[in-house]
């Protein structure tokens, strides 16, 4: 059994630079900065329990959040208010009716996206359901590839690719509506 | 193909997750034909964007990093780190060495009541996860006990001269025996904690606190779903695998026990406090 004193040295090199990244996805998971403090210090505390069976040379991050994400399925997400559930449909038909104007990426991008506020991206995400919030955070805020996020979500890759194909799709919809309402938008 | 398919397969196309050369030709040409795919991968694209332009990404607090590190952080006792220094000395020295250490060891044991630190930081705490880091403290030795003794009524006494202002419980567990007890303090409160341990080597530990203390002015808490359990089946019950915890109340005092014999039965441990 390894000395106390080493496997300390080689946690605090190795899983704490990972924290701010952590606390980050617990933020808006839980949507409170004090459940997101207690999730991390759980996650970290049984990570550091653990820390002799984590496989040195594998992917650390990885291995934190998926940690973090059984402690948040026991402990948190009871307490945590789901989002309204996003009606697909609805969002189905706004993406049908915007396809006809708007196939010019420069264009699509500068009228509707350029003026939007940090809050507004991050209020569109808190209000995807978990299962599509998770896999957007996970690939386009924290860089996993599918194949990190299908074991984080314990799914097949295609699910993931689903997923992500319908969250964008979603959030698309959201943050045209916010920008429609500062006056940014497509004609359509 | 099925259009749901190649959809998701532009998704996968604009995070660079098509491996496979020839799919990837196939699905930008469709890309560059089809309007329509040519739509969903703009869409796709641009909100990978926008959600990575405007991640705001915040820094963890400097209290959390600094509260984890000093829950695992492992500490090396002050008379140990003398013993090991003493071996370095050579024998004249050794003489007077001894004589100072004994004098340092004998004012460290006398002054103290170091464990505070380890049981709870100046801010606000969760009682049931405290407990839980407490157990672990005890189990890794950062904690070790203010007083042996087997006798619950010497416990008691030993709480109530050390200055705990509630009335404690040192309840007896069937198969257990009791090992000693801790008094930790914080912002002016001092609590008392118990450990008993079974013919296996497992340890059971109690950190017993006066309900009054969980109000809002206090360094500890319950979460009201957890306290609304309490309420409705006289206990809450957490089982982990490797630990098994639990809250129960009685006669005004609220106890967290924890104990790493998950085969022990709810009943055991309950029972006492019914």
């Amino acid at each position: 059994m390894k000395d106390n004193n080493l496997l300390y040295e080689e946690f605090e090199k190795e899983a704490i630079p990972h924290m701010d990244a952590l606390f980050n996805f617990a933020l808006r998971m839980v949507g409170d900065s004090d459940d997101a403090n207690d999730l991390v210090q759980e996650t970290y505390l049984r990570a550091f329990r653990f820390w002799d069976k984590f496989e040195k040379g594998t992917n650390c991050k990885a291995w934190l959040f998926r940690i973090l994400k059984n402690t948040y399925i026991n402990s948190y997400r009871k307490q945590t208010k789901e989002p309204n559930k996003v009606d697909y449909e609805e969002v189905e038909n706004f993406y049908e009716n915007a396809k006809p104007s708007s196939t010019d990426d420069a264009h699509l991008e500068k009228e509707i996206f350029d003026n939007l506020l940090d809050d507004e991206v991050s209020r569109a995400i808190s209000s995807l359901p978990e299962d599509f919030r998770t896999v957007v955070i996970l690939s386009d805020i924290e860089g996993f590839t599918y194949e990190e996020i299908a074991d984080f979500i314990d799914c097949p890759v295609g699910t993931v690719r689903s997923r992500l194909h319908r969250a964008r799709k979603m959030l698309f919809t959201k943050l045209h509506k916010y920008a429609s309402s500062k006056g940014y938008a497509l004609n359509n | 193909m099925e259009e749901n398919k190649i959809n998701e397969l532009i998704t996968a196309l604009v995070d660079d997750e098509l491996p496979d050369e020839k799919e990837r030709e196939s699905v930008l040409a469709l890309v560059k034909e089809n309007p329509e795919y040519s739509f969903s991968h703009d869409v796709q694209l641009i909100t990978k964007r926008t959600v990575l332009k405007h991640k705001n990404l915040v820094t963890a607090p400097e209290s959390l990093r600094r509260n984890i590190i000093r829950q695992i952080k492992p500490r090396v006792p002050f008379y140990q780190k003398v013993f090991n220094n003493l071996f370095d000395i050579k024998p004249p020295v050794y003489a007077y060495a001894s004589v100072v250490v004994i004098i340092i060891i004998s004012l460290f044991l006398i002054t103290s009541n170091s464990n505070d630190e380890q049981f709870l930081n100046q801010n606000r705490n969760d009682f049931v996860l405290t407990a839980k880091n407490n157990f672990y403290s005890f189990m890794d030795g950062k904690i070790n006990p203010d007083i042996l003794t087997s006798d619950p009524a010497l416990l008691k006494k030993f709480f109530k001269e050390k200055g705990i202002v509630y009335k404690t419980e040192v309840p007896c567990f069937k198969n257990w025996v009791l090992v000693g007890g801790v008094i930790s303090s914080a912002n002016g409160e001092k609590y008392a904690h118990m450990l008993y341990r079974n013919d296996e080597g497992k340890m059971i530990y109690v950190f017993q606190v006066c309900e009054k203390y969980l109000s809002k002015s206090s360094t500890l808490y319950v979460t009201k779903d957890i306290m609304d359990c309490v309420q409705a089946r006289k206990f809450f019950s957490e089982k982990s695998g490797v630990t098994n915890t639990y809250l129960t109340k009685h006669h005004g005092n609220l106890f967290a026990i924890v104990t790493n014999d998950v085969s022990q039965s709810e009943e055991n441990l309950i029972s006492e406090f019914q």
